[in-house]
Parts: structure tokens; C-alpha cells; sequence
């Protein structure tokens, strides 16, 4: 053997398990440029901090919301306790008089009471003073807080004004991405991470990210228990703040947790060993913070009162119908979130779909309660009606006690009913809805597809998108739930969550222990169903449910350009971008001739053609005038086109010139245009697009890129998963289009959930026929529509031959109301009847070949080009 | 059956000569001799045979250790003992070398007496055989500075308490304590690296072999636990979770090793003999957990003056902290180079054209992580055409990478039961060297 110069080292004499070479983990911090930040020791805090402070629009926005919060915390803490100890309120309601010698006016000074009286009434009430004690304790906790916060933001803020070069009035107007490319840029110089010389935008995110992402792997496991099936409620999920915060304590970063600081796992956990041992420690764990829980809950519940006392009275007393309004619960946010998102993304994202998510929920009315409302809210309304007469008349009315408040009573009462009758030119199509909302939130259950209209359905939605109520509700029993929780649920999984915990860790050199899922990683959490197929090597424990993995990957590659993934992923990534193109524009370029064409292309077609009835039916009430609407719709195509060169995917301007290309079709193409991006943004005008390219129309590009591409993945989803049954929605969802409206044909289906819905509603469950309102209403312009679609669709023209003269009545009719609303579109009473001739193409098209099945889905997009023909060939 | 066994220097001095069963005579060595160096090549066939006669020879420390047979026994026993009976001299006598071999002759006779018995192998395990062997070992140790750093004055913590020079190992097992025979064990993690490195810098094959070898001085010592990085995986099974740290596509053990504890807690069990062992061999292959630790720029072109230039920049990939040393950069050159003249960064590298092999060698005795080195070569073609430019092969690269192993193997702990009393002293040393690594051009 060779002979070699290298000295033998002392093996330091260790009996005790000793990390490897303990000398190789003191890092060698080279000398030179030494800056401040250089070598910062928690990263992770670091980054937080630094995305804190950009989320909160600076140090000064910061630290004034802060102080207010203080101020505003001990205001209404002791206006209360003012107004429950200090007030004579007999003396305010007039009950008692005051001796006056001057005048006989009450002044509110008379209605407070003596100080020492106060005081006294005060210490006697030993409620009012535990009250107090805990709202002092906290205060106090939140002003240290607040002190030590200062510290530190005071030093984010020199990192931002002299590493970064940002002041702090810029903040505001710079985005997050921007911040983050100068950290990565700066790295190379301070070198604030030593394990690494360059930081990728990974690195942050997974530092910023990091417990996040772990939760959110635990709820796409289904690891935590939030599900849950009491007795009476059926299922049920429940996850509270508070809930969280004991995760987390138990998790993360308590006493006794499973992770040794913020960046590493402690080292027992990593090993399979002793998972028993680790497993039964865990479990007496979570039984003691349960115990602790319990014992707490006294002072916890009352918390949560005063908590939600403070927080909301204000909103509630401002504008009452906050409460009815629902909010993305949390539960939802966890389950939506993607693997390495930020708040402000999920944020932003969930937002986005907050108008159609409510909107959907809003299809729902029970009739039973339609028909008591109605009737209580014409006895209340003719009663009101009696009362406001009389005070017309004479307004000494209102001197007569409780007139005021029966009026106020009765309004409100009037108020709430209203609330319950639907709208009755309202028509809603939840199939279309729920598209929308996949749209923004990305991720969906399988068996929601095609089940849209189904009031189960309706109810997992409202797991994720609950009532304010409902959410204050759960955060106020909380306290009493979470320790049962903890002792006898969280408890049994101890096993589960440390297997977790040692599977699914992985170190990430200059990041520390960071979960593995977060790492996106195809190969190793691919679910074959969800375009991984071949790729993922995932046994099925490893696999991430609901194509998260492949959705997050898609979403981090699109918001963070720079990003340089690994070699699969970038595969991964652009295969996937390279089909959706190559879709977007084979569906858009040759569906009026290709019927025959096989189904990827009836995807892109159909998922581009579905949202966009929606929308331009939005543009069109937008804009009164059509050719308005077409005004801003060229628009938004043509700027979506400019930014497409910059983008890295060019799928979207692919399918806009193709649909331009196309050209009888100009609204088609409008309608696609405006069918991936959001609304706001084409709706928002040509000044925004032709001015400079800021970041933010960016990134609002990027949020509509990856709606097409999650839409693109579910309907792939729902193709691979499903065949047989898909073919049965598509043909559902066909004969609806061909009939316009069949409700007979609808109530034929297995459905036996079809008749919960508003009969009120006109077609209810019907898709409605995309496109056939907008073009129709732009058809006026564009004659050249008619042939091309006419003799383009020689084939199917036989079939649709028969409702053309009940199309063209629609269609006209539809022209001289042209406000829609959105998600839905208005229509006249008398309609109904007239359409409810039965298509006798019906039984024929059953039996045809399945891929014409398929293939119908294109004519989804095509069949308003064939009504509006027909129409214009009459 | 072994009738003689001998050892020649490689100038084909007979240093040792012992014949069991008198079967041939001595003249056998110089038929041997002259086979060995009549034939071309770096390898001579293991097993060569004269008349009925069969050698069997292993080329160990410069020198040949040849047994000779008649009979029909296994050429791979006798290759064994041969491998065996080297790995005892060595470790009786600290090193193989002619010099510790001519030194030693009456050790290495008492061995040979005591291991074969009439042409019949007996033992060759250390324990057996200290009982038996009773001389000392002369040891040459050259006088060196190091030496005397050792003393600390006034019980002073010196440098030798940290670090052992590398010839630390390099002594007998069998010594008497003045030669500062104390109880010592020595922890070897060797890699060597095998690597071709295509022209656009892919890299198209890496190979890692490695090997723990365990040197123990120890006179008494029951069991001794070796401790493995916890992360440490073998096969591709296991990549995944926690622990990507450091695999290995597969790995074998010596035959003393038990392995109860190596599957949850990655410690090695052994009653270690006295003398050398490896106890563990592992291997990957095609994969490096990190960047090869080279890279090279080449710039080759012909000047005005018919001269071959060749620039070459070498970067040295490791962390910043490691170095590498007694790197050696061998290019060949055309056929008829001349002479050389050579820009090289600093002075302590150097340079030399090799004639016979048609070769610079470029040297550069240290090479830290991270930092870079140019040389400019320009060389003296007669007769330089543009299908000699290509003849500028391959560049090949020695060196050796101290206190680092690029699987990231690493030796947690060590440790001996019963506990020693007296200090023992464990010592590591991790090496990656090149086996071949190839910079194609």
C-alpha cells in the first residue's frame, strides 16, 4: 500500500455518543470581508424577521401598528371594565333623576359614578379583578414582547437599509421576490449562510417555511387529528388556533419537543431504534401538555372571550354581516397551502377565489328555509310597512316606547330573511363555480369533480370555507376541546408522528432538518396519479396526496423564475409545460375541424373553454356594450401576449395567436384569453398592461399560469383516475350543453341529491352551455363567425339542427338583457318553458362510440359557435 | 505444500532463502530472478513454472516474496499465505522494506519457523504466534525534529497530542517499552478515488473504494466497538428519510466482526488481534456524494514559433478548510517534445518533462480547497503538425486527501472493553487518494 503523508488524529476519547467528529462541525469561517452579517448564527429567525418586516410594509408601519395595538388593548380593557363598574346606568336610561337645581338636562358626567365608589365596586368583584389580572399579565407579556421585537427589527431594518440597500419608504412597493433576489445576491458577498456559498430561493423559503411545511405534510397525511365524527354532527373537522399552537408547542419548539432548535431534529429521533421508547415519551407528553390544557382552561376560555370580545365586537358592531360572511378556516389553509408558500401567496391566492367560493356556497339554500323566510319576511316587512307609515305621518310615533327599536328589530329581522330568498334571476351553475375556485386554491378531492351540485360536497367545502361565526364559535370552545383532543386522540398517534418525523426529515446542507416533502421532490413523493407516473419511485406511505408534491413543485418553479431545480424536476417541469402548450394550442387551433381529435386536447379545450363563459359573461356585465367588452378583452390578450416572451412558459401566447389565427372566432379567443387569467386583471385596463412590466403584473401572470396548469393537472387527474366514470360526467355535462336545458334528462340521472336543489333556480344543475351568451352577444359584430362555425361543424350540425330555433330564442333574448351576473347569467321567467322540449338526438347519442364522449367535451367550447351559426344561417 | 520460500529485493538480492523440503535447490532463485525481469511489462503472471517446479510470487514493499511448490496444492492458498505472512513481517517488524527485512533476518526466520512446518502451513494469527516468537524487532527510525517536539516542557500540551506523524503506525507490535512501545490503536479510513472526467467537465465514471483498517498495539484487549457515522446507508434501498449523509452501494466486513449492532446503531464489533486487519471494505460506484475534487481548464494551441503552448488551469473543489498534497499532474505530450519551459504560479511547484513516458509532470506539493493554479507550458515539437496536437492525451492526477473522505465516512467513537487503564491512545486517520483520475482533454 502507498505511502501516505497524512497525520493520524486523536480519536478524542468519548464514551458517550458524541456527534461525528465533533472538531469538523466548528465551521472554518474564513477571514476578509467580515460584515455584520456575515455568519448570522439563526438563519431561520433571520429570514422570518426579514420577511415579517416586508410583509408589514417596514419598521416604522410596524412599529406604529404595534404601539396601537398596545394602546388599543388597554383602552378596551379598561373601557370596559369602565362601563361595566362606573356607569349608573339608571340614571342614563332616566330611571332615577338627578337633583339639578339649574336645569333639568342629564349631562353624561352625572351618569358616571364617584371614583372611590368605582374602586370600591371594582375590588369587590373578584371576576372583574381575575379579568383584569389576566389582561394585565398579558399586556405586560405582549409589551416585552414588543420591547424585544423592537431590538431586533431595529437590526433587520440596518439589514435592509445597508446589506440590502432598501430604505424603508421603498419597502412598501417592492415585492417579496424582489427582496429575496437581492438576499441571494448579497449572499454572495456577506455570505450570511456559510454552510453554502450561494443561497437559491429554495433555501429561504425552506428556512422561512420550515415547521409550516411540516404541518402541511401532516394534514396531507392525515396524520393530525382534525377529523372527526361526533354523534350528532356527522364529520367534522376542527382545528382552532389554539389547537395549532399546541402542535406546535408539542412538535416544535416546547420543552421536550422534537426538534433540538429551530433547524435541527434532535438526534434519537433520527434513528429507528428506539421509536417505541420515543413514541411512548411523546405520548406522555402530549398527555401532561393536555393536562396542562385542561387545567388552564378557566383562564384559556376566558381569554378567548375577552379575546374575541376585543376583536370583533367593533366589527360586528360596524357592519353586522361580517358575521354571516364566511372566511377560509383554517383547517382550509393548511390543506390548500402548498409546499413552500408563503402567507402571502396563500394569501393572495385564496383571495382570489374567496368571490367564486362564496359565491358557490351561496347556490345553496335550503328551500324549507326559502319558504319560512319568505313568509316571515312578509309579516315582518308588512308590519315594518305599518310602522314607517304611521311615523310618516306623524313622527311622534317614534316617542312611543320600543317603536324605534321594533323598527331597528324588524329591519334587521327583514334583513336576515332576505338573506335566505335567492335571487330569482340569479342563476347559478356550480360545476362551472367549483372550476373557478380550483382555479385559484389548486387543490380539490377527486370525487368533487362532476359531484359539484351535491349538498355533500357542499358541506367538505365548507370544511375549508366556514362561517366567521362558525369560526369564532370554534376558537371560543377551543379551550374546552383542544385538551380532549390532545389526551385522547393526538395521543394514540404518538407512534405514527415520530415515524413521521424520522421518515419524512431530510438534512439540506446550509438549511438544517427540513421536511422532506418541501424538498418537492418528484422522484420521492411523486403520486403516480398525478403526472408522475414512471417517474416516482414513492411507496404509497411516501406518496403526497392530492398531487401536492407536483403541484407545489409546479407552483414554487413558476412564482421563483430564478429557481434552478434539480435535473428530474426540471424534466418534470418542463414536460409538463411543454404538453399544456402543446395543448393549449392544438385545442385552440383545431377543434372547429378536428372533432375526431383523441382527448388530451379536449382537455386544455375544455378547461379553457369552461371558466371562460364565466368570465366574459363577467365582461359583459362589466361593460354594457359589447364591443366594449372586446375592446378590454383584445386587450388583455394582446398584453398577455407581450408578457409571454418574458415568462419562461409560452403555452399562453401559443394559444392566444392560435385563437387569433383562428379568426371568426374572435370572441373565442377573448373568452380564452380572459379564461386563465383573473378577472381584476384584464378587466383592469389597457394602462396597467402597456405600462412598464412591473413585478406585479408578474406575478399576477404567474398566479394565472399556474391556474391553468392546476386546472390542466386535476382535469389529467380526473381522466387518469377515472375513465369510465369521467365519460359519464362528459356525457352529462354534453347533453346539457346540447339541450340547453333538460331537466327532465337531469332528473333521469342516478341523482338522488339533484332534487336539494332551488327549483327556483332555472337550470340549476345544468351546465350551461359556455359561450353561447358571450358570442351570441358579440355575434352581432362578428359575421364571420357564422360560416366558419357552420361549415366547420358539418358533422355535428345535424344533431344541433334541432334546438337551433330554440338557441336563437335564447340568444336574442339573452342580447337584450346584457347585465349578467357573474356566474350565472340572467334570464327572463318565460324562458323556461319554452326550452323544455326534450332533444330526440338524445337515445342516438348514447349510443355512440365512447370517444366521441370524449371528443364532446371539444364541442363544449364549439357548440355556441353552432347555435350562433345555425342562427345567423337562418 | 511449500517446499521453499524466499525473498528478493527488487535488484534480486537474496535477503531471505528457506527451504522446507529440500526438493529443489537454491539455484531456483536465480531461475526465478531471471524470469521475473525477462519479461516486459509492469505485472508478471503471479504463477510461473520451471520444469515441475511452480512459483508463486506477490510484489509487496518493493520487494518479491516467492514460495515455491511441486506438488499440485492451491496456487490461491499459497498466494494467501503470502499475503498473510507479508502482512505478519510487517507488522513484527513495523514496515516492509529491504532495509527492515535485512535488518530483521532473524525475526523474519523465526517467523517462517514458527508459520510453516515441513512445507505445511500452520498459523499465521498474531496471538498464536506471540507466544512463540521471542525476538525484537530493530527498528530504523530516522532521527527526526518531531521526535522532540514531543517532549512537553512542563507537562505542556503540545502539537504531538493532537496530531501522530503517519510513520506513527509504522512500527513493530512486539517491542519493549523503551521504544515507547505503548498501547496504541491506529483507525485507517482509506479511499481511493478512480474517476474519468470527460472533455466538457462531466463527470463519466466515479468510482470510490474504501477500506477501515485497524492497527492495534494493544497487548491485552477483549473487545473493541467501532463506532460509524449513524447516517451511514448501504445500497440505494435506503436513501430515503433521514440520513442521505453517507451510503455506499455495498460493503464487507472482516470475518471477526460482528455485526449485531451495526443495523440500528452502525458500530462495528471486533476483538482485534494484534497487528493489522482490514476490518471493513465498501464501495460506490458512479456516484459522488459531492463535486469530483478536481477540475481542469486546458487551453491548448501552437504559437508563431512552432511551439505546442499549453495553459492549464486546476481548480481544487474541496471545502476551504482541506488541502490537498503531493499532487501530481501528468500530461502527455506529443511525440518528440524537446524541451520544456515552464510559468508556474508559485515556486514551491514544479515541473518536468519526462522523456520516456512522453509526459509533464507537473507537482504541486500542496493545494488548498478552493483556490486555483495556472501554468503555462510551452514545449519545444520539432516538427509540430496538427495531428501530433492531439496526441496531448488525457491528463492523469495523483494526490492524496488528508483528513477527508469523500463518501463522508467518518469514525464516531472507539471503544475498548474492559476500559484500559493506563491512557490509550486512539488514533484516525482519514485518507482519500487517487487511484486513477482522469482529466480527458
Amino acid at each position: 500500500m502507498a505511502h501516505f503523508d497524512t497525520e493520524y488524529q486523536r480519536l478524542e476519547a468519548s464514551y458517550s455518543d458524541s456527534p461525528p467528529g465533533e472538531e469538523n462541525l466548528l465551521m472554518h469561517v474564513p477571514e476578509g470581508a467580515k460584515s455584520q452579517w456575515h455568519h448570522i448564527e439563526n438563519l431561520d429567525l433571520f429570514f422570518q424577521r426579514v420577511y415579517n418586516l416586508h410583509q408589514k410594509n417596514g419598521f416604522t408601519c410596524m412599529l406604529l401598528g404595534e404601539i396601537f395595538e398596545l394602546v388599543q388593548l388597554l383602552f378596551v380593557v379598561g373601557f370596559t371594565v369602565f362601563l361595566a363598574n362606573c356607569v349608573d346606568y339608571d340614571i342614563l336610561f332616566a330611571n332615577k333623576f338627578v337633583n339639578h337645581t339649574d336645569s333639568s338636562k342629564v349631562t353624561l358626567p352625572d351618569a358616571f359614578l364617584p371614583v372611590d365608589v368605582c374602586s370600591a365596586r371594582i375590588r369587590d368583584n373578584s371576576f372583574v379583578i381575575f379579568v383584569l389580572i389576566i389582561s394585565g399579565v398579558f399586556w405586560l407579556h405582549r409589551l416585552v414582547k414588543f420591547i424585544y421585537n423592537v431590538c431586533c427589527y431595529w437590526e433587520i431594518r440596518s439589514f435592509y437599509i445597508n446589506a440590502l440597500k432598501m430604505t424603508m419608504s421603498e419597502l412598501p412597493y417592492a415585492t417579496w421576490q424582489e427582496v429575496q433576489a437581492r438576499i441571494v445576491e448579497i449572499q454572495k458577498e456577506h455570505q450570511i449562510c456559510i454552510h453554502k456559498k450561494e443561497l437559491t430561493e429554495l433555501d429561504i423559503y425552506h428556512r422561512i417555511l420550515r415547521f409550516k411545511n411540516y404541518m402541511v405534510a401532516m394534514v396531507n397525511k392525515s396524520l393530525l387529528p382534525v377529523r372527526f365524527r361526533p354523534p350528532v354532527l356527522g364529520e367534522c373537522v376542527f382545528y382552532t388556533r389554539g389547537l395549532k399552537y399546541n402542535f406546535e408547542l408539542i412538535f416544535f419548539w416546547g420543552p421536550g419537543s422534537l426538534f433540538e432548535n429551530e433547524w435541527s431534529l434532535k438526534q434519537e429521533y433520527k434513528r429507528g431504534g428506539n421509536r417505541l421508547e420515543l413514541a411512548d415519551r411523546l405520548a406522555s407528553r402530549i398527555l401532561w401538555i393536555g393536562i396542562a390544557n385542561l387545567l388552564l382552561c378557566p383562564v384559556i376560555l376566558v381569554w378567548q372571550i375577552l379575546y374575541a370580545f376585543f376583536s370583533y365586537t367593533e366589527v360586528i358592531k360596524r357592519e353586522p354581516g361580517s358575521l354571516g360572511a364566511r372566511c377560509w378556516s383554517l383547517y382550509g389553509r393548511c390543506y390548500l397551502r402548498h409546499f413552500n408558500e408563503l402567507d402571502h401567496e396563500l394569501m393572495s391566492r385564496l383571495s382570489k377565489g374567496y368571490k367564486a367560493a362564496s359565491k358557490y356556497m351561496n347556490c345553496f339554500l335550503s328551500p324549507l328555509l326559502t319558504v319560512v323566510a319568505k313568509n316571515v319576511a312578509f309579516f315582518a316587512g308588512s308590519l315594518l310597512a305599518v310602522l314607517i307609515a304611521l311615523t310618516i305621518y306623524d313622527e311622534d310615533v317614534l316617542a312611543v316606547e320600543h317603536v324605534l327599536s321594533s323598527i331597528t328589530l324588524l329591519g334587521v329581522c327583514i334583513t336576515v330573511c332576505r338573506s335566505f330568498i335567492p335571487d330569482k334571476h340569479m342563476v347559478f351553475c356550480p360545476e362551472q363555480l367549483l372550476r373557478v375556485i380550483l382555479a385559484h386554491i389548486h387543490y380539490m378531492p377527486d370525487h368533487w369533480q362532476g359531484n359539484a351540485h351535491r349538498y355533500e360536497t357542499r358541506d367538505q367545502f365548507s370544511q375549508l370555507f366556514q362561517y366567521k361565526a362558525v369560526f369564532i364559535l370554534e376558537e371560543l370552545i377551543s379551550p374546552v376541546v383542544t385538551p380532549i383532543i390532545l389526551i385522547f386522540c393526538l395521543r394514540r398517534k404518538s407512534l405514527e408522528i415520530i415515524d413521521f418525523f424520522r421518515n419524512f426529515t431530510v438534512e439540506v446542507v446550509g438549511v438544517g432538518d427540513t421536511c422532506s416533502f418541501a424538498q418537492m421532490d418528484i422522484r420521492q413523493h411523486g403520486h403516480p396519479a398525478w403526472m408522475s407516473e414512471g417517474k416516482t419511485e414513492a411507496s404509497i406511505y411516501q406518496q403526497a396526496e392530492d398531487g401536492k408534491t407536483e403541484l407545489s413543485l409546479m407552483h414554487f418553479a413558476i412564482t421563483n423564475p430564478q429557481w434552478h431545480p434539480p435535473q428530474e424536476t426540471t424534466h418534470f417541469i418542463s414536460q409538463l409545460k411543454e404538453r399544456v402548450h402543446r395543448e393549449a394550442t392544438g385545442a385552440s387551433d383545431t377543434h372547429p375541424l378536428s372533432l375526431s381529435e383523441s382527448e388530451p386536447r379536449s382537455l386544455i379545450a375544455n378547461l379553457l373553454g369552461g371558466p371562460s363563459t364565466l368570465n366574459s359573461v363577467h365582461f359583459g356585465r362589466d361593460s354594457s356594450l359589447t364591443n366594449h367588452a372586446a375592446a378590454g378583452l383584445s386587450d388583455g390578450a394582446s398584453a398577455l401576449r407581450s408578457l409571454s416572451p418574458i415568462s419562461s412558459s409560452l403555452h399562453l401566447k401559443g394559444s392566444l395567436s392560435a385563437a387569433h389565427r383562428a379568426g371568426h372566432t374572435s370572441a373565442m379567443s377573448k373568452a380564452m384569453a380572459s379564461s386563465g387569467t383573473d378577472a381584476r386583471t384584464v378587466s383592469s385596463g389597457s394602462s396597467a398592461w402597456e405600462g412598464q412590466l412591473t413585478s406585479l403584473v408578474l406575478s399576477e401572470y404567474a398566479s394565472t399560469e399556474m391556474s391553468i396548469h392546476a386546472l390542466y393537472m386535476h382535469e389529467l387527474h380526473k381522466q387518469q383516475s377515472r375513465g369510465e366514470h369521467s365519460r359519464h360526467t362528459w356525457h352529462r355535462q354534453e347533453s346539457d350543453e346540447s339541450s340547453d336545458s333538460v331537466p327532465d334528462e337531469v332528473r333521469s340521472e342516478p341523482n338522488p341529491h339533484s332534487r336539494n336543489f332551488p327549483r327556483s333556480h332555472t337550470f340549476p344543475t345544468t351546465v350551461p352551455s359556455p359561450s353561447a351568451i358571450p358570442t351570441s352577444a358579440s355575434a352581432t359584430s362578428s359575421t364571420m363567425l357564422g360560416q366558419g362555425g357552420a361549415s366547420s361543424q358539418s358533422s355535428t350540425q345535424q344533431r344541433y339542427s334541432g334546438p337551433a330555433t330554440d338557441s336563437f330564442g335564447a340568444g336574442g333574448k339573452v342580447v337584450r338583457s346584457a347585465r349578467v351576473p357573474m356566474g350565472g347569467w340572467a334570464e327572463d321567467g318565460q324562458a323556461a318553458p319554452r326550452r323544455h322540449e326534450p332533444l330526440p338526438e338524445e337515445s342516438s347519442e348514447d349510443e355512440m362510440p365512447p370517444h366521441v364522449h370524449k371528443v364532446n367535451a371539444v364541442c363544449v367550447c364549439v357548440m355556441g359557435y353552432v347555435d350562433v351559426a345555425c342562427l345567423h344561417c337562418k | 505444500m511449500i517446499s521453499q520460500v524466499f525473498i528478493l529485493s527488487s535488484k534480486g538480492d537474496h535477503l531471505i532463502y528457506k527451504d522446507f523440503r529440500g526438493e529443489a535447490g537454491s539455484d531456483v532463485v536465480g531461475i526465478f530472478y531471471e524470469k521475473v525481469t525477462a519479461l516486459t511489462g509492469d505485472q508478471p503472471p503471479v504463477v510461473m513454472s520451471h520444469k515441475d517446479l511452480h512459483f508463486v510470487h506477490v510484489r509487496q514493499g518493493g520487494l518479491y516474496w516467492v514460495a515455491t511448490t511441486t506438488a499440485d496444492s492451491s496456487p490461491f492458498t499459497i498466494i494467501e499465505f503470502l499475503n498473510r505472512f507479508t502482512a505478519l513481517v510487517k507488522d513484527y517488524c513495523g514496515s516492509l522494506s529491504e532495509k527492515s527485512v535485512q535488518m530483521n533476518f532473524a525475526l523474519i526466520y523465526e517467523l517462517l519457523d514458527e508459520v510453516v512446518d515441513y512445507g505445511y502451513i500452520q498459523t499465521t494469527s498474531s496471538d498464536v504466534l506471540k507466544n512463540f516468537i521471542q525476538t525484537e524487532a530493530v527498528s530504523s527510525r530516522p532521527f527526526s525534529l518531531f521526535d522532540l517536539s514531543n517532549v512537553g516542557l512542563f507537562g505542556a500540551e503540545t502539537q504531538q497530542s493532537k496530531v501522530a506523524p503517519s510513520s506513527a503506525a509504522t512500527r513493530p507490535i512486539q517491542s519493549s517499552r523503551e521504544q515507547g512501545g505503548k498501547s496504541e490503536i491506529f483507525v485507517d479510513v482509506i479511499e481511493r478515488m478512480s474517476v474519468v472526467i470527460g472533455t466538457n467537465g462531466v463527470l463519466m465514471k466515479a468510482d470510490v473504494e474504501g477500506e477501515i483498517r485497524v492497527k492495534c498495539y494493544m497487548p491485552s484487549c477483549s473487545e473493541m466497538r467501532i463506532g460509524l457515522n449513524e447516517e451511514f446507508s448501504i445500497g440505494k434501498s435506503q436513501l430515503r428519510g433521514y440520513g442521505a449523509a453517507v451510503r455506499v452501494d455495498e460493503c464487507s466486513f472482516h470475518q471477526a466482526v460482528r455485526l449485531d449492532e451495526f443495523d440500528s446503531h452502525r458500530i462495528l464489533r471486533l476483538c482485534p488481534s494484534q497487528g493489522e486487519q482490514t476490518v471493513m471494505q465498501y464501495q460506490l460506484s458512479d456516484d459522488l456524494p459531492s463535486a469530483p475534487p478536481f477540475r481542469l481548464f486546458p487551453t491548448i494551441e501552437r504559437d508563431s514559433g512552432g511551439r505546442l503552448l499549453m495553459y492549464l488551469k486546476l481548480r481544487c473543489d474541496l471545502p476551504p478548510k482541506s488541502a490537498a498534497i503531493n499532487v501530481c499532474a501528468t500530461i502527455p505530450v506529443p511525440k518528440g517534445s524537446v524541451s520544456l519551459s515552464q510559468e508556474l504560479s508559485s515556486p514551491d511547484q514544479s515541473a518536468e518533462l519526462k522523456l520516456q513516458n512522453r509526459a509533464v509532470d507537473w507537482k504541486i506539493p500542496r493545494f488548498p480547497g478552493g483556490t486555483q493554479l495556472s501554468a503555462l507550458f510551452k514545449l519545444e515539437v520539432p516538427g509540430l503538425s496538427s495531428a501530433s496536437m492531439l496526441e496531448v492525451g488525457p491528463v492523469g492526477l495523483s494526490f492524496e486527501l488528508p483528513k477527508l473522505t469523500v463518501t463522508g465516512l467518518q469514525i464516531r467513537f472507539l471503544r475498548l472493553s474492559p476500559i484500559q487503564p493506563g491512557p490509550s491512545q486512539r488514533w484516525v486517520r482519514y485518507v482519500t487518494h487517487s487511484d486513477s483520475y482522469t482529466i480527458r482533454i
